[in-house]
Parts: structure tokens; C-alpha cells; sequence
């Protein structure tokens, strides 16, 4: 596992310029939003939601677009490596996970601080960024490795026309199965595991209790080491 | 005539391996064997086998029928002690102060030292790869697989895209560098840079090995590496 800082550090410098890239919807995300805290005459509340939408949606396409590029680049089989297949696979998992959530940590931290300046009785930081790891555990981390098993093997077996269309049904799939997942969970929530109890202050200043059920997490994260693990194999496959 | 390798200095073994890929075959029953401290050139033109058989001792490939052997185990297994460098085309971002990082990081018998000589040595700049010529690129990678401290060193086409007159210099000192300390094995289809330098030479055709022979063997014959590629290949 010595290698994995290497791995790390690697995956950093395939994808600096999408970092700064990301920084910078950041940025101009931070501006936009001071911008509008300072002419109050409009719907600023509307308009900050519109622009977060927008700084996640942009932000997000090109997270997976940075992700699938710096894939691509170890395409050139530069090296055969000492460390396993699940080595290099887990070392873009943590980057690209960890990057990921960053960058929803940071979003989401400048709505809430623009919301908590013009509206009165936010929920308080905390309960919003246990919402936040919440769908990112639930979606964000098992797409990741979603992504990079499907990255994987689209490199590795060089599809043809029909593999193409056999990805393309496993790429819809996998969110119906996704979604199946989450029912299944759902329908066991509250019976297996104690849920997470969030309280939130709505707008008329009453305290509403959220109760998010641990099941679908769980299952989201179990989903997510499986799909390392094969993607683990995949590089493994095609490295020998 | 050279002695056959005796069973403690054999560092590869191929026996009848054939490798297919889909209904084309890239080798056709090889055996070879590569004893200890050895300098042996791959000859062949583009297409003989000569990638297929280094990745198959890389343990990037494996053997649709056959065994391979390195250092007694399966080369996957033997990595750690196989320095590998391909014909593929390195990172466009790549600079030798992050070829050091990379190496040191993920292969343990990295030499910084010898790392350091062989960028000097092979006149590499400090520069990222995407502003290097295709020779200096090539000079980057190969410094960074050289800088290895391995038992076996298997290097695919090291030389492609540098100039004559450093390639010979280049050449001549890697294999006689090299050879006390490790197994050589370089595929080229560049025969006038492989006389006089390797201690065998392995002809490649279609999949086969046409010729194996010593340096002594070929000079016996009376004929030069390049007379002899004619000769067996053409």
C-alpha cells in the first residue's frame, strides 16, 4: 500500500488543470452569490438556487468528464506496475471521491452561508452537511465507482458496436438497479438500523425532526466497495 | 559455440509458447531461454512477434498455450524485478523531476543516483514531455526504466526516434553498462545498430524464431547481423 500516496499525487497531476477549472465555478459561484446579497431588490433567494443549480451541474459534467480524461491517460500503458490492479483502482477512488466532495462541501457551504444572511431561522451548518455526506454517500461515492469500472472496461476490451449497445444497457441498468437498491432499503428503513435524526428549523422557526434511514447508505457503500473490487479486476485482467 | 546456461544462471524460460489473438497468431511455439548477464537483441520486422514476446516475459500478456517462466515464478508475480519499458508514449505532463517521483513511488529498486547519471548522461531537459522532441522523449523513458535496479530488462523499440549518432553512442554503452549487472533483452528492427553489441542475437519471423544464435556463432558464419537479417528474414 506504499504506493498508494504515488498513485495519488498521480491522479492530481492528470487532472490540475480541471482542479483549478473547478476552483474557479468556485469562485465565480462565491462572487455571484456576494453580488446578489448586495442588490436585495429582486428575488435573490431564486436566483442563488439558480446559480448554485447551474455551479453543480457544471461542476458535476465535469468531474466525470476529468475523471474519464485522466482514465484515459494511463490508456498508453506507460509502465506495468508492482501494485495491484485494486491498488491503482482504489487510489482514484479516494482522489476522485474526495475531489467530489470538496467541491459539494464548498458549494454547499456558500448557499448556506448566503441563505443564513437573508433568511431568517436556516438550519444550522452542521444538519445541512450531514444532509450533504448523506447523498453523497448515497450516490456520489457508488458512481465514482460506477464510473470507473465503466471507464475501465470501455478502455480494456475496446467495445464494438455491440458492446457498445450491451454498455449501454448496463449504464442505464445500473441506475435502475441504483434506484431498487434505495426502495429495498427504504422498505427496510427504520426496521434494521436506527436512523440518522436530523433536526432542521423551518422557515416559521418550528423544529421538524428528518429521520434519514442508514439501510440505503449502507447498501449505496456496499454497492461501491463491490464495484472497486471488479474494477480492481478488470486492471488486473488486462495488465496480465 | 557458446555453453548452454546451466539451471542457476537462467533468469527467463519460454517453453513452446504460442500466443493468439482472436484467430491471428503473434507467436507460434517459442522456446527460448535467457541465462544471466546476457545482452540479447530482438531482430525482426515490424509485426514478428517482438512486443508480443517482451510482454509475455513482462507478464502483461499470458500464454494462450505454453509456460513462461522468470526468476522461477510467473512473470506477474516477478514484476518487482522486471524493469519493462514500452514503445507506448508517456504522459504529456511528465518532466524527469516527476519521472523521479513517479519511479521512486511506485518500484522500490528505483535509483535516484543512477537516475540522475542517466539524465545527464542521455542529455534529457527539464522540461514537461509535451515540449520535448519524440528522441528526447524517448531518452526520458528509457532513463526512467534504466534507473531501475532489476534482474531482467526488457526494453521494446528503446531507441526509436533518436538520432543515429547518439542512438550507436547510447547503444553501446547501455548494453556494455548494463549486461554485468542484469539480462537485456531489446527488440529492434534496426539491424545495423545491433552488430557487435549483443551477446546473442534472436531472429523473429511471423511469429517464429528463425535464428538464435551467439555472437560467436554469427561471426563463424562469416556473415554480419545485417547479411544474416537478409539472409534469414527477407
Amino acid at each position: 500500500m506504499s504506493a498508494l500516496p504515488t498513485l495519488l499525487w498521480l491522479e492530481f497531476r492528470k487532472s490540475q488543470s480541471f482542479v483549478a477549472v473547478l476552483a474557479g465555478i468556485l469562485l465565480l459561484t462565491a462572487v455571484g452569490l456576494a453580488r446578489l446579497g448586495a442588490n436585495p431588490l429582486n428575488q435573490p433567494e431564486e436566483e442563488a438556487i439558480a446559480l448554485f443549480s447551474v455551479a453543480a451541474t457544471v461542476g458535476s459534467t465535469l468531474l466525470v468528464v476529468a475523471l474519464f480524461l485522466s482514465a484515459r491517460q494511463d490508456g498508453t500503458g506507460l509502465l506495468p506496475s508492482v501494485p495491484g490492479g485494486l491498488v491503482h483502482q482504489l487510489a482514484r477512488f479516494v482522489y476522485w471521491g474526495v475531489l467530489g466532495t470538496l467541491f459539494a462541501l464548498v458549494l454547499t457551504g456558500l448557499l448556506w452561508a448566503y441563505f443564513d444572511r437573508v433568511v431568517p431561522g436556516m438550519p444550522g451548518l452542521s444538519s445541512t452537511m450531514t444532509l450533504l455526506f448523506y447523498g453523497l454517500g448515497l450516490f456520489w461515492l457508488p458512481g465514482v465507482a460506477y464510473l470507473l469500472l465503466a471507464f475501465s472496461y470501455v478502455q480494456s476490451y475496446q467495445l464494438s458496436r455491440l458492446g457498445w449497445l450491451a454498455g449501454l444497457v448496463a449504464f442505464l441498468g445500473f441506475f435502475s438497479l441504483a434506484g431498487a437498491l434505495v426502495q429495498v432499503g427504504s422498505k427496510v428503513a427504520y426496521a434494521a438500523l436506527p436512523p440518522l435524526t436530523l433536526s432542521l428549523q423551518s422557515l416559521n422557526n418550528r423544529l421538524d425532526d428528518i429521520r434519514l434511514p442508514l439501510e440505503p447508505l449502507l447498501l449505496s457503500l456496499l454497492l461501491a466497495v463491490g464495484l472497486l473490487l471488479l474494477a480492481g479486476r478488470v486492471w488486473d485482467e488486462v495488465e496480465a | 559455440m557458446s555453453n548452454g546456461p546451466t539451471a542457476s544462471d537462467l533468469l527467463a524460460r519460454l517453453e513452446a509458447v504460442s500466443k493468439r489473438y482472436g484467430g491471428k497468431e503473434g507467436l507460434h511455439e517459442v522456446s527460448l531461454e535467457l541465462p544471466q548477464g546476457q545482452a540479447i537483441g530482438l531482430l525482426g520486422l515490424n509485426g514478428a512477434g517482438k512486443t508480443t514476446l517482451l510482454k509475455l516475459l513482462a507478464g502483461l500478456l499470458v500464454p494462450s498455450q505454453g509456460r513462461v517462466e522468470v526468476l522461477g515464478g510467473r512473470p506477474r508475480a516477478m514484476r518487482a524485478h522486471v524493469a519493462y519499458l514500452s514503445d507506448a508514449e508517456t504522459y504529456p505532463w511528465l518532466s524527469p523531476a516527476d519521472g523521479e517521483r513517479l519511479m521512486q513511488g511506485l518500484y522500490p529498486d528505483f535509483n535516484r543516483v543512477r537516475y540522475k547519471e542517466l539524465l545527464a548522461f542521455l542529455e534529457v531537459p527539464a522540461r514537461p514531455s509535451r515540449s520535448m522532441s519524440r528522441g528526447q522523449r524517448a531518452r526520458l523513458r528509457l532513463a526512467m526504466v534504466l534507473a531501475r535496479e532489476a534482474r531482467l530488462f526488457l526494453l521494446d523499440e528503446p531507441l526509436a526516434g533518436i538520432d543515429l549518432i547518439s542512438r550507436d553512442r547510447i547503444l553501446k554503452t547501455l548494453v556494455h553498462q548494463w549486461r554485468e549487472e542484469a539480462t537485456l533483452v531489446l527488440s529492434t528492427h534496426e539491424v545495423a545498430e545491433a552488430e557487435g553489441i549483443f551477446d546473442r542475437a534472436v531472429f523473429l519471423k511471423e511469429g517464429r524464431v528463425v535464428l538464435d544464435a551467439s555472437a560467436e556463432e554469427l561471426r563463424a558464419r562469416g556473415r554480419s547481423v545485417r547479411e544474416t537479417f537478409v539472409e534469414v528474414l527477407a
